[in-house]
């Protein structure tokens, strides 16, 4: 059996690469921000959240007008899946009007857009409520990247941790960017996919990590960016691969998912994409940086 | 050697188990008997449509209440004990007025108070012209007693009240220290859910006053929104009711029957008031005020009042249950319509499904054998994790399918990177045998590292998160586990097995 060993240098265009990572990253964030309170959905911002279906002439626009026209003057209306009927309406409102704004918006729905249309699901989150879960959601998402921070050095090393974490947070900033950017809001549900993509993004940097460490055990001398070279050109099949397999399964959510898969598996895409490069470019680099600066052997862990 | 039979009877042992936790899922009717061993897998309110409500038990109107109970005991004590007691207020939730004739009357009282109410803290005493007011408070550490005690009560109440719903499988939960979450699956009539289950439910049988009378009254609004007095002493409450049902006499109506001590209560009531209008209270709403005629000795009562077949049953099941300590306010409240809940695992299984394929057929075609040994292994890993997850009583939500997605990932790579580690020492010029044990214990480490991080993770989410959070870090959780045992224990084994016989049947890798 023969197998040729590519001798790519992946690394040689870092420092290219870093600008273009800093670039969408200075995108991802500014988006972000522009985006202010729009950005969350009702999850974390409190009110109501209606799913209804258009029987027939529905629109985004054609709903919002509707809802105007009745004097719901601040509803926010998109489109909820391509192609389809169905439309997410937001509206504010507290708990003891509940019954009656069903009610309404059920009523609204059917005299303009046909008697079948429907509402398929409602959320009403108090304020307090709204603001927790946001609480919550971040505390545990920062805490779980303190315990890879944690796990990493103990298990490599510390230059190694930062790598992995500082690849976690330029793949979740990036793919969010993409993700507000295709006009979805965020929910929990969107904070689970941001966690599938911190699940990939240590994944894949942890395989490749564990290749380096176990060549740098066999090397008295060498050049940091040879080895990693070296490391990565030998594992670009299992690369290429796995992220082939893995772009396959996320592309089938977003053809087959429907709904509330669907929108979420663009933002897998997205992270999972982030989450190949940054292995390379952003990991492999920070753990470079981190020992020029400090100079000193690495420990072979 | 014999290891691998022994490692292949685990495997087949782990398999069988696994079959068996799966088959309430699949096979709902036939296996009842086995109900005691596992369950079928439940599924998140997102997947099979439902009702999610988050209630905040309003614990300071339960410390109230109970102020508002010792006040009218105190009442009754007083006038026993011939004390002259013009007026018992509860100003605020935790305070207590009390006045009185004159300054004498009052240190009276006081003493008696002494005895009798441990739990009350003297605080003040104030002059009011001729008359005399002593203020008590709670204690703090008794107010919380009650306020604790007020958040078990209702979630006892919410579990009778839902039972006689008729739900199947319904969850009620304390969240945190005063909020409660329901959880009705498959309901869809959220208004009639509300009604049954949130409100108070306060049940009062009050005198309606004699004009000219000492007795301190209080308005309070009847059913067509005119305002009527009455005493302010409520004579019994729903405690005294043991039965509800729907009756139909005189129109719809709903028939109590008192529990033995009410009877007598009552009885001792109807007997001294007879010619008096005996006012029916429900929530502070006046339902229907009918004339004693003469003593009623069957603990027998009759509540009508306009009601529709479906209020008067929502009553009766809401008096069977008894009263709510303090209300609930509505902290967060979500539907999912049965149809969108199906079409949401219809579609989740049809993309599972797809990018399985896909995955499977790559596998096949570029590991050949080996590749079929991985696509067991994977099919193998999903059957684990929705066994174990069906026999830890786990529910299934949508992040819950995200963090499949994601095991199956990682299980794939821990596939990938061994099968690749094998090629390379096969091409270093290894044996079939050699190749295969470096390709394995090479690889090991990195899928260990990888899958031990997310576990970590996913502890880590499992503990401090909530809801979907907590849905997706169970499965990620569980997902790392049966990944291990499967890319590495069983998979293997395959291999062995296939080296070990005495033909040489090696695999094509």
């Amino acid at each position: 059996m023969s197998r040729k060993v590519t001798k790519i240098d992946f690394l040689g265009v870092f420092p290219l690469a870093v600008i273009f990572s800093l670039l969408l990253i200075a995108g991802s964030l500014y988006i972000f921000f522009a985006k202010g309170e729009t950005k969350y959905g009702v999850d974390f911002t409190g009110g109501y959240e209606f799913l209804v279906s258009a029987a027939e002439n529905g629109s985004a626009d054609g709903v919002r007008a509707a809802l105007n026209a009745k004097g719901y003057e601040n509803a926010v209306v998109q489109s909820f899946e391509v192609g389809s009927n169905q439309y997410l309406v937001r509206l504010e409102g507290d708990q003891t009007e509940s019954e009656a704004l069903k009610s309404k918006v059920k009523e609204i729905m059917t005299s303009s857009f046909g008697s079948a249309s429907d509402i398929l699901r409602q959320d009403f989150v108090g304020p307090t409520v709204g603001n927790e879960l946001r609480t919550k959601a971040l505390l545990a998402v920062l805490v779980a990247l303190a315990g890879i921070l944690a796990f990493i050095s103990f298990r490599f090393e510390f230059a190694f941790a930062l790598g992995a974490v500082v690849a976690l947070f330029h793949d979740v900033i990036i793919s969010t960017g993409i993700y507000l950017l295709s006009g979805q809001t965020f929910s929990m549900g969107a904070v689970a996919a941001a966690l599938t993509i911190v699940g990939y993004s240590v994944n894949d940097t942890i395989v490749i990590f564990d290749r380096i460490r176990e060549e740098l055990t066999h090397r008295q001398k060498f050049n940091l960016i040879d080895v990693m070279n070296e490391c990565i050109n030998l594992m670009l099949s299992r690369t290429l691969i796995t992220h082939l397999l893995t772009l396959f399964s996320a592309a089938a959510l977003y053809f087959f998912g429907g709904g509330a898969i669907s929108d979420l598996s663009l933002y897998l895409l997205a992270g999972i994409i982030a989450g190949s490069y940054s292995t390379i470019y952003i990991a492999c680099p920070v753990v470079l940086m981190w020992h020029k600066m400090k100079g000193g052997a690495i420990e072979a862990a | 050697m014999s290891t691998v039979k022994t490692r292949a009877f685990v495997l087949l042992g782990s398999v069988v188990l696994a079959f068996v936790f799966l088959m309430p899922t699949f096979f709902k009717p036939s296996f009842k008997d086995i109900q005691w061993l596992s369950k079928p897998l439940s599924l998140g309110l997102d997947l099979s449509g439902g009702v999610h409500i988050v209630y905040e038990v309003q614990q300071e109107e339960a410390v109230r209440a109970k102020m508002q109970a010792t006040a009218n005991s105190i009442r009754a004590e007083l006038r026993d004990a011939k004390i002259a007691l013009t007026a018992v207020k509860v100003p605020e939730s935790r305070k207590l007025e009390l006045t009185f004739l004159n300054d004498q009357t009052a240190e009276r009282g006081k003493a008696k108070l002494l005895e009798g109410h441990k739990d009350l803290q003297f605080f003040d005493k104030i002059p009011d012209g001729t008359k005399a007011k002593l203020i008590y408070t709670i204690s703090d550490k008794d107010a919380q007693v009650v306020a604790t005690e007020s958040v078990s009560h209702a979630v006892e109440t919410l579990r009778n009240r839902v039972d006689q719903f008729g739900v199947a499988e319904p969850l009620i939960q304390r969240v945190g220290t005063n909020r409660i979450l329901l959880q009705m699956p498959g309901v869809s009539d959220v208004a009639s859910v509300k009604k049954v289950v949130g409100n108070v439910a306060k049940l009062e049988f009050r005198l309606i006053p004699i004009p000219g009378s000492s007795e301190g009254t209080v308005p309070i609004k009847d059913k067509a929104g005119a305002t009527v007095l009455v005493e302010d002493q409520p004579l019994m409450t729903g405690q005294d009711v043991a039965v509800a049902r729907v009756a139909f006499e005189q129109g719809v109506s709903v028939s109590l029957t008192m529990t033995s001590e009410g009877a007598r209560t009552f009885r001792k009531i109807t007997a001294e008031n007879v010619g008096r209008q005996l006012a029916i209270i429900l929530d502070n709403v006046l339902y229907s005020s009918p004339n004693i005629n003469e003593p009623i000795s069957g603990g027998q009562a009759s509540i009508s009042g306009g009601f529709t077949v479906e209020e008067a049953k929502q009553l009766a099941v809401v008096l069977r249950a008894g009263a709510l300590p303090a209300p609930l306010k509505v902290m967060e409240e979500r539907t999912v319509g049965p149809s969108l809940g199906a079409e949401s695992i219809k579609k989740g299984i049809t993309a599972i499904v797809a990018g399985f394929l896909m995955v499977a057929l790559f596998m096949v075609f570029y590991y050949k054998k080996s590749g079929v040994v991985a696509v067991i292994s994977l099919l193998l890993n999903l059957i684990l994790i929705i066994a174990i997850l069906s026999a830890f009583g786990a529910t299934m939500t949508l992040p819950g399918l995200a963090a499949l997605a994601l095991t199956v990932g990682v299980a794939v790579d821990s596939n990938v990177i061994i099968y690749e580690r094998i090629k390379d020492e096969l091409y270093n010029g290894a044996g079939r045998d050699a190749a295969v044990r470096q390709g394995f214990d090479k690889a090991y480490t990195a899928i260990l590292d990888a899958n031990l991080a997310a576990l970590f993770v996913g502890l880590i989410l499992y503990f401090l998160g909530t809801g979907p959070v907590k849905g997706f870090a169970v499965t990620l959780s569980i997902g790392v586990c049966t990944t291990l045992f499967c890319a590495v224990f069983a998979s293997r084994i395959a291999f062995d097995a296939f080296e070990l016989k005495g033909k040489k049947l090696p695999l094509s890798i």
